[in-house]
C-alpha cells in the first residue's frame, strides 16, 4: 500500500513538473537545474529495485517531456540532454559499484564477468542511490555554474576597443559582456535578430550595464561587418557536427563573418550539445515554424490570403562557419565536438 | 508576471462554454457543430486547449443536447491542470436560456469568461480580465467586457461584420451593429455627446469570447427577450439607464488570436488561418496526439498518407492519416480527413472532406463540404455545395450552391441522386415561428463556403422624402421588413376570413410595426402590397372585394403624396411579378382614384418618375389612357375655371 502511494506521489510530481514546463514556470536557463532536481527525487524515493528500472523512469521523463512539451516553449533538447547524462551516471555509478562488489566477493565473478558493458543493470546494489545522488550533485553544481564558468573566461576572448558583433538574446551572452566588461572597454554591436526583436532587449540589457552597445538592422549586417573584430552568439543547440541550431539569423552573420574572415565564437555550455544531426533542410524535428505575426500583422488584412508567410524559429548554421565553441570547459573547436558526445552520453540512450 | 498571480490569488477562474449552438447553420453536416472537426480537430478540442493554455481553472461545459458524446470526449483527453465540468439542462433552446438556468444553479462565483465551444485561438484571458476588474472599479455597472481582434480590412463573410462606436479613452461601447442598414450606422446621437471621443470601427473582428461580471446571469434572468449575446450587448446600449450596466471593449494585443466558428464561410477563413500559424501553437504539427508532419508550401500531412507519385499538392493542404491521393489529382487550400480516398485527375481546391469519404477519379470541388463516410462518383462536378454524412452521389452530376442530404426528411426537398436530396432550412419556411420572437435576432446566413465580395451600397441621397427608393424588388430585404410582411399577410387573412373590422387590423398592424421598428413608408408600401397578394386571386371582381372591405386601411395609411407613391409603388412592384394584376392595373388606379385614395398629382408623379428607367414600363404602358384622361380633364378643368 505504502509503495503504491509513493509511485502515485512520484507520477503526481513528475505530471506537475511537466506542466510546469509547459506553462513556462521555469526561466529558461533555470530549466536544466529543475530537471536535475527532479531526477533526484526519483532517485531518491526508492521506488526502483535496480538500475534498469531507475533508467526505464529517467527515459519515460524524457519520453513525456518530447511529446508534451515541444521543443520551442523550452529548451527542451537540453533537458533531454541532460537526462541522457544522468543516465550516464546512473551506469557508471552501477558499473564501478558492482566492480567493487565484484572484487570483494569472488575471483571467479570478477573473471566472468568481465565484459561490462554487456551487463543488463539488473542486479540490486543497495549503495548505488547514494552514490548516484552524490554524483547528481555534482552534475547540479556544473549546471549551476555553467554560465559563470563561461563568463569567467571573457577577458581571454574580448580585448580592449575591439567591436564585436552579436545576435539574440540569453542570460549567458549578456553575462559574458557583463564580465567582459568589468576589465576590458569594447563596443558591441547587436542585430535586431526581426522577428522576435530579442536584439534589442538584449542591447537594453547592455546599455544598463554602462556598455557601449548600437543596435544594426538584420538587413545592414552584411556591410557593417568589415568593422567587427568578432563574432560573439550564443545558440540554442550545438548539433552533433558541431553546427548550430539557433536563433533565425544566425546564418546571415556567420556568412557575412566567413566573407570578412572575422571569426564566430559560439558560446555554448555543454548541457546544450545534442546528439541530432541534421539531414535534410525539411527535417521537421529541426525547426519550428511560428506564427506569422511579426512578420506580417494580422490586421493588414486582405494580403494575409494571398501570400504564404513562414517565420521558422531557428537558423542551421553549418559548422565550418564557426571558428570556437566556449563551453564551461573551456574553448573547443568544432571538430571537437563529437569527442565530448563519446564522454557525455552513452551510445545507449541515444534514443530517449 | 506578478500582475497575474494577483489574478489568480483572488479568486479561480471560471469560463462557462455553451456548447450547443441554438442555430441549425450547420446542417445537414452536424447538428452539432461543437463537435464537428476543423482542421481535422473537434472544434471543442481547440476551445478546451486554448482555455486550459490560458490558465483558466474551471471549465462549466453548458449541453443541452449530445450531452453523452461531449462527456466521453472530455473525459478522454488530459485537459492540464483545468478541471472540466459538463453541466446539463435540456429546456435550453438559447443563449439567454441557458444563462438563466446558470442563475438558477447559481454556479458562477466571481467574473468569469463566457464563450461558445467553437472558439479557435492562442489568447491569453488573464490580462481581459483584469482588464475587466480594473474597469469596474471606475465604473460599478461594467457588465462584460467583449474581445475584439484587429483584422484589418479583410473580406470576410456578412457575419463577421460588424461596426463599432467605442470610446476612445474609457474603450466603453457606445454603438453596435451587425449589419448596415441601407448603408448607415445608426448611432444614438445623445450617446456620443455624452462621451470626449468616439472611435467608430469596422477593422475589428468580434472574438466571441467575453469576460462577464457576476451581474451578468441575474441580468439575463431580468429580461427574458435576452436570447443571444448580440441581443444582451443591443439592450445593455439602449437601455443603459434602466439596466444601469455598460459594455467595454478589449483588443487583444498583436500576437495573440482568436475567432468563433459560426459559419460554413468563416469555417473556411479560420481553417486557413490555422494553416497558415495564426494559432501557433494550436496548429496541426503541435498536437499532442498524431502530430502531423509540415512540408513546404504549409502542407501538412499526417502517418501513413498514400500520395502517388504525380499528385499534386499545391498549398494549404492538410491530409488526415490513412487517406489516399491517387495520380495527378490536385489539391489546394484544402483539408482531407482519415481513411479518405481522393480518385486520379481529382481536382479539390478550397474543401473540406471530413473522414472515411471516398472520391472517385475526375471529380471536381471548389468550395465543398463533404461530411463523414460520403461518396462522389466518377466526374462529379460540385461547387460551393454543403454535402451531408453518408451521401452517394451518382457519376456525372453537376451541382452548385446546394445543400445536399442523404434522406428525403421533407416535401421541399428534391432528389439529386438515389441518395442524394437538396436540403433547405427549417428556418426559411418557418422564419415567423422561430425567428420574430425578437428583433435582434439575425436568422443564421444559408449560405454555403463561398463569400462573395459584399456588393458596394450605395447610399439614397434622400431616402426620407423618397420612400420608394429604400424599396426596390431587386434589393433584398431587410429581415425585419420581411418579417413584418408576413405578420401584415398573416393579420390580414386572418381579419378577411373572420370579417374583423378594419380597426382591430389597423391596430395589429401598428403594433407589428413598432415590434419590428418598420419605417412609415415600408409599413404603407407593405400594406398595399398585403392587400393586392392576399388569396393571389388577381380577377377583378375578388379585387373589388377585398378594396372594399380593407378600405379603411387605404384611408388610414395612404394619407399623403409621400404614401401615395408608396401605394402606387406596390402595385407596380406586385403586377411585375403577377401579370395577372397588369391587365386590371389601370382599373384598378382609377378605382382607387375614385374613392380619393390616391390623387391626381401624386399619380402623374409616379407616372413621370419611374425609380428605374428600364422597369415598370408594362404597365406604364397600360395605364397611359388613363393618365391621357386625367390630362385631359384637367386641361378641361383649368379651361372651365378660365
Amino acid at each position: 500500500m505504502m509503495v503504491e502511494n509513493k509511485k502515485d506521489v512520484i507520477d503526481r510530481k513528475v505530471t506537475n513538473w511537466i506542466l510546469d514546463v509547459k506553462e513556462g514556470k521555469y526561466k529558461k536557463e533555470d530549466i536544466t537545474i529543475e530537471t536535475v532536481k527532479l531526477v533526484k527525487e526519483i532517485v531518491g524515493c526508492d521506488e526502483w529495485k535496480n538500475a534498469k528500472e531507475l533508467m526505464c523512469k529517467v527515459k519515460e521523463v524524457g519520453r513525456l517531456l518530447e511529446r508534451r512539451v515541444s521543443s520551442t516553449e523550452t529548451d527542451s533538447s537540453s533537458s533531454a540532454n541532460v537526462l541522457r547524462r544522468v543516465l550516464r551516471i546512473v551506469r557508471e555509478e552501477y558499473l564501478a559499484l558492482l566492480k567493487k562488489e565484484a572484487v570483494e566477493e569472488s575471483l571467479h565473478k570478477m573473471l566472468s564477468g568481465g565484459n561490462q558493458e554487456e551487463d543488463d543493470y539488473g542486479t540490486p546494489i543497495p549503495t548505488l542511490g547514494a552514490a548516484i545522488l552524490d554524483h547528481l550533485n555534482e552534475l547540479e553544481t556544473e549546471l549551476e555554474t555553467s554560465s559563470e564558468n563561461i563568463a569567467a573566461q571573457a577577458s581571454e576572448h574580448i580585448h580592449n576597443n575591439e567591436v564585436i558583433m552579436t545576435l539574440g538574446n540569453s542570460k549567458i551572452l549578456a553575462d559574458f559582456f557583463k564580465e567582459a566588461a568589468k576589465e576590458r572597454k569594447f563596443e558591441v554591436l547587436v542585430a535586431t535578430t526581426e522577428p522576435s526583436t530579442a536584439g534589442r532587449e538584449l542591447a537594453q540589457v547592455l546599455h544598463k550595464a554602462k556598455i557601449q552597445t548600437n543596435i544594426v538592422p538584420d538587413s545592414n549586417v552584411f556591410s557593417i561587418m568589415s568593422r567587427v573584430n568578432k563574432v560573439i552568439m550564443g545558440t540554442d543547440t550545438v548539433m552533433a557536427n558541431g553546427g548550430l541550431r539557433s536563433a533565425c539569423g544566425s546564418h546571415l552573420v556567420a556568412l557575412a563573418a566567413a566573407h570578412y574572415s572575422v571569426p564566430v565564437l559560439i558560446l555554448a555550455p555543454l548541457h546544450q550539445l545534442s546528439l541530432q544531426f541534421l539531414c535534410s533542410p525539411n527535417q521537421p524535428s529541426f525547426n519550428t515554424f511560428l506564427s506569422p505575426q511579426g512578420v506580417l500583422n494580422y490586421a493588414d488584412g486582405d494580403i494575409l490570403s494571398k501570400v504564404s508567410i513562414y517565420n521558422p524559429k531557428f537558423d542551421y548554421v553549418p559548422p565550418d562557419l564557426v571558428t570556437l565553441f566556449i563551453s564551461n570547459t573551456g574553448g573547443h573547436a568544432p571538430s571537437y565536438i563529437y569527442r565530448h558526445l563519446t564522454e557525455l552520453y552513452h551510445p545507449d540512450d541515444n534514443q530517449l | 508576471m506578478q500582475r497575474k498571480e494577483a489574478v489568480q490569488k483572488e479568486d479561480v477562474v471560471q469560463a462557462v462554454i455553451i456548447a450547443d449552438a441554438y442555430h441549425n447553420t450547420f446542417r445537414p453536416v452536424t447538428d452539432f457543430p461543437t463537435l464537428m472537426p476543423l482542421v481535422n480537430k473537434p472544434l471543442l478540442e481547440y476551445t478546451l486547449r486554448c482555455l486550459s493554455s490560458a490558465k483558466v481553472d474551471e471549465a462549466i461545459v453548458f449541453c443541452t443536447s449530445d450531452t453523452e458524446d461531449v462527456k466521453s470526449f472530455i473525459s478522454n483527453q488530459e485537459w492540464g491542470r483545468m478541471s472540466v465540468s459538463v453541466v446539463t439542462s435540456d429546456r435550453c433552446g438559447s443563449l439567454g436560456d441557458a444563462m438563466r438556468d446558470l442563475d438558477a444553479k447559481a454556479l458562477i462565483r466571481g467574473d468569469f469568461i463566457l464563450l461558445s465551444g467553437n472558439l479557435v485561438g492562442n489568447l491569453e484571458l488573464l490580462p481581459a480580465l483584469e482588464n475587466h476588474k480594473k474597469i469596474q472599479k471606475s465604473d460599478k455597472g461594467a457588465a462584460m467586457t467583449l474581445i475584439f481582434k484587429n483584422c484589418g480590412k479583410k473580406s470576410r463573410s456578412s457575419e463577421d461584420e460588424l461596426f463599432l462606436g467605442i470610446d476612445n479613452k474609457t474603450d466603453r461601447v457606445i454603438a453596435f451593429q451587425r449589419r448596415l442598414n441601407g448603408g448607415m450606422m445608426e448611432v444614438d446621437m445623445e450617446a456620443i455627446l455624452g462621451h470626449g471621443q468616439v472611435d467608430i470601427r469596422n477593422d475589428l473582428l468580434d472574438c466571441k469570447i467575453c469576460v462577464c461580471s457576476v451581474s451578468v446571469p441575474p441580468l439575463f434572468s431580468d429580461n427574458f427577450d435576452f436570447q443571444t449575446l448580440d441581443d444582451f450587448v443591443h439592450g445593455l446600449i439602449i437601455n443603459e439607464d434602466i439596466l444601469a450596466s455598460t459594455v467595454y471593449s478589449y483588443i487583444l494585443p498583436n500576437d495573440q488570436y482568436a475567432a468563433g466558428v459560426t459559419s460554413w464561410q468563416n469555417y473556411h477563413y479560420i481553417s486557413m488561418d490555422i494553416i497558415h500559424r495564426w494559432t501557433y501553437p494550436f496548429v496541426p504539427d503541435r498536437w499532442e496526439d498524431e502530430p502531423y508532419t509540415i512540408n513546404r508550401n504549409s502542407v501538412y500531412l499526417q502517418n501513413d498518407v498514400a500520395l502517388a507519385k504525380d499528385c499534386r499538392l499545391r498549398s494549404n493542404v492538410v491530409i488526415g492519416s490513412k487517406s489516399s491521393i491517387h495520380e495527378m489529382a490536385s489539391i489546394a487550400s484544402s483539408v482531407i480527413g482519415k481513411n479518405c480516398s481522393i480518385g486520379a485527375n481529382c481536382v479539390i481546391t478550397n474543401s473540406h472532406i471530413f473522414d472515411n469519404v471516398n472520391i472517385a477519379s475526375g471529380s471536381t470541388l471548389d468550395y465543398c463540404v463533404v461530411g463523414n463516410g460520403s461518396n462522389i462518383g466518377d466526374g462529379v462536378v460540385l461547387k460551393d455545395c454543403i454535402v451531408g454524412q453518408g451521401t452517394t452521389l451518382e457519376k456525372d452530376s453537376l451541382i452548385e450552391h446546394q445543400r445536399i442530404q442523404r434522406s428525403k426528411t421533407s416535401e421541399s426537398n428534391e432528389p439529386v441522386g438515389v441518395k442524394a436530396f437538396t436540403y433547405k432550412s427549417d428556418s426559411e419556411d418557418e422564419s415567423d415561428d422561430e425567428d420574430s420572437e425578437d428583433e435582434g435576432y439575425v436568422a443564421p446566413a444559408w449560405r454555403g463556403l463561398l463569400v462573395e465580395p459584399s456588393p458596394i451600397i450605395e447610399v439614397a441621397e434622400d431616402s426620407d422624402s423618397d420612400g420608394g427608393d429604400s424599396m426596390r424588388p431587386e434589393s433584398p430585404i431587410q429581415d425585419d421588413a420581411n418579417l413584418f410582411y408576413s405578420e401584415v399577410v398573416d393579420s390580414m387573412l386572418r381579419g378577411y376570413e373572420d370579417k374583423l373590422p378594419c380597426t382591430n387590423l389597423v391596430l395589429e398592424i401598428n403594433s407589428s410595426r413598432y415590434a419590428y421598428n418598420v419605417p412609415l413608408n415600408e409599413v404603407n408600401y407593405n400594406v398595399v402590397r398585403a392587400i393586392l397578394t392576399l388569396q393571389h386571386d388577381f380577377s377583378w371582381d375578388s379585387l373589388t372585394n377585398r378594396i372594399k372591405y380593407f378600405m379603411p386601411l387605404f384611408v388610414n395609411y395612404v394619407r399623403n403624396a409621400s404614401a401615395m407613391i408608396d401605394c402606387l409603388n406596390a402595385i407596380e412592384d406586385v403586377a411585375e411579378i403577377n401579370p395577372p394584376l397588369t391587365s386590371v392595373s389601370m382599373k384598378l388606379i382609377h378605382l382607387l382614384y375614385d374613392k380619393d385614395v390616391l390623387e391626381e398629382d401624386a399619380i402623374m408623379k409616379w407616372f413621370s418618375h419611374p425609380r428605374n428607367p428600364c422597369e415598370g414600363q408594362s404597365i406604364r404602358k397600360v395605364v397611359k389612357p388613363f393618365i391621357e384622361w386625367l390630362e385631359n380633364t384637367e386641361s378641361e378643368e383649368e379651361e372651365e375655371e378660365d
